[in-house]
């Protein structure tokens, strides 16, 4: 009882007490600090979705899968999306039925859907020869090279990308599908060349059914049974282009999860399917696959706290921020840095 | 007998009235309920549109309820036998009509309706896929049904265009969803 009165009474103890109090505190800020609160990935539509809503619902389902299959991705994991009307889908297979049309004597409408529906991967009443033909329609479309327009979208996402994330000790991981890979692997080049390379390790790319050769980050998701792809790979070899990337995970069964979605492209019919089978890799879904890639691209992605030497003055105008501004108290944290060299 | 013969025909002459003996056609109210209406899978439908449907970019909405008749008659052969669907659908099919139609004259408008349609689209999507049915197809084919002449592909694309890139969270919401 006396030593006990003596242990939990004595100065000495309830200092030493406090002290390792303070000292656990001290740690778990540390790690809070070390380690990236958030995680945000850019998912970004190819040019075969014509709809908003499907982006939006698209987005939705890859939030839920990243939460549910990701063992890297820690704190707040951000969806965000591009919408990006697709430039020309629509009437460019639009056009394309008219022509049809005019040869058949036929109802342009008529055409129209029969030809859109078969490009979206759905059964269709039009032969076998014409559905042959929309498809590389289609593979056409997704290798044609940004129009300008995009250009001055291309800077306004990196700009986006940069102040949201990048600079904000925040890593960035894009998800592009089809087409958007385009669009992503510019952003990347951008990005490269407007960053200083500390703040640029923090961007990783997962290129999902490229049609284009480059990986930035070397990584990529092709299935074996992306007919979009394959038809783009056989356009590529008849132009003399360099082809898409291959394909490096086995779906079986990819082609037939839905009997209206048998393009094997679809991001989320084909891609972000937990259903499908594997055939030659470990991961047992497409999905699976996908989100691990996307745990290996913030793996080797790394970002550390680069807060803007400027702020905006009353009016609104960047300034250089004056000395002793205090500091942003909502992203202030330390990340180390990861392999030299980053994701890119 | 004379005051007889007057009566009966002035029974007559009110039967002939009655049952529209003039030279207007026939108008008994039950019976011109029960000629307009048709359902398809239990769900009130209106008249076939014909092949008018396509003249204008509105179209054709006897029903006023801000979907093309075609549209309701679409959604009602597909999906109308699954309660609960055929609405959700439906709320999609209307935000796409209002998005065309809705000719915006600054960003900002042209933001709000596609915030509007962008967000019915997660909502909806959604509520398909609880239900188990394929939400990608039906949003391709609604899409392309809605969009099915060069004047409303260029209505929407008109719209987008003002819009700009858009780039949104996916937490981000504009409308209350029912489903949810």
């Amino acid at each position: 009882m006396l030593i006990n009165n003596y242990t939990l009474h004595s100065y000495a103890v309830r200092k030493y007490l406090v002290a390792v109090f303070i000292g656990l505190m001290s740690q778990v800020a540390l790690s809070q600090n070390k380690c990236p609160i958030r995680s945000d990935i850019y998912y970004i539509n190819g040019v075969n979705k014509p709809s908003e809503w499907e982006v939006r619902l698209q987005s939705n389902i890859l939030k839920v899968t990243v939460d549910k299959l990701a063992k890297n991705v820690s704190g707040i994991r951000n969806v965000t999306y591009l919408y990006n009307e697709s430039d020309g889908f629509l009437l460019d297979i639009y056009e394309y039925a008219a022509q049809k049309a005019v040869e058949r004597n036929a109802a342009v409408t008529d055409l129209f859907l029969s030809f859109g529906l078969t490009a979206l991967g759905y059964v269709s009443t039009i032969t076998d020869a014409d559905q042959l033909a929309v498809r590389q329609r289609v593979a056409e479309v997704i290798n044609r090279d940004l129009p300008p327009k995009t250009q001055q979208q291309i800077s306004e996402f990196s700009e986006r990308v940069n102040q949201s994330s990048l600079s904000a000790g925040v890593q960035a991981v894009l998800v592009p599908h089809s087409q958007g890979n385009l669009f992503a692997n510019s952003v990347v080049d951008t990005l490269k060349l407007s960053e200083p390379a500390e703040r640029f390790r923090g961007l990783g790319v997962v290129n999902v059914a490229s049609p284009t050769y480059n990986a930035p980050s070397g990584l990529h998701v092709t299935l074996r049974q992306d007919f979009v792809i394959q038809d783009a790979a056989l356009l590529a070899l008849a132009t003399g282009k360099l082809p898409p990337l291959a394909y490096n995970f086995d779906a079986p069964g990819a082609n037939e999860v839905d009997p209206k979605s048998m393009t094997g492209h679809g991001f989320t019919e084909a891609y972000l399917s937990e259903k499908i089978p594997t055939g030659t890799v470990s991961a047992n879904s497409a999905a699976a696959f996908l989100v691990g890639k996307i745990d290996t691209a913030l793996k080797k992605t790394s970002t550390f706290y680069d807060p803007p030497s400027w702020i905006f003055d009353a009016q609104g105008n960047k300034v250089p921020k004056p000395p002793g501004y205090p500091v942003d108290s909502t992203v202030t944290r330390v990340c180390f840095p990861g392999p030299v060299g980053g994701a890119i | 007998m004379k005051k007889l013969t007057i009566t009966a025909m002035l029974i007559v002459v009110n039967l002939l009235v009655a049952c529209g003996g003039s030279s207007a056609p026939p108008q008994s109210p039950a019976s011109a309920t029960v000629t307009a209406v048709e359902k398809i899978n239990g769900i009130v439908v209106p008249p076939d549109p014909g092949a008018t449907k396509d003249d204008t970019v509105a179209g054709i909405d006897t029903d006023n309820n801000g979907i093309r008749d075609e549209i309701d008659r679409w959604i009602a052969t597909q999906y109308g036998s699954t309660p609960g669907t055929a609405e959700a659908i439906g709320m999609l099919a209307k935000v796409g009509q209002k998005l065309m139609l809705s000719s915006p004259k600054t960003k900002t408008e042209a933001l709000n309706i596609a915030y509007e349609s962008i967000d019915t689209g997660g909502c909806v999507g959604d509520k398909l896929m609880k239900d188990n049915i394929n939400a990608g197809s039906v949003f391709n084919e609604l899409m392309l049904r809605t969009y099915n002449t060069k004047a409303r592909i260029n209505a929407r694309k008109a719209v987008f265009e003002l819009a700009g890139m858009i780039i949104r969270n996916v937490n981000d919401n504009t409308i209350i969803c029912p489903y949810e």
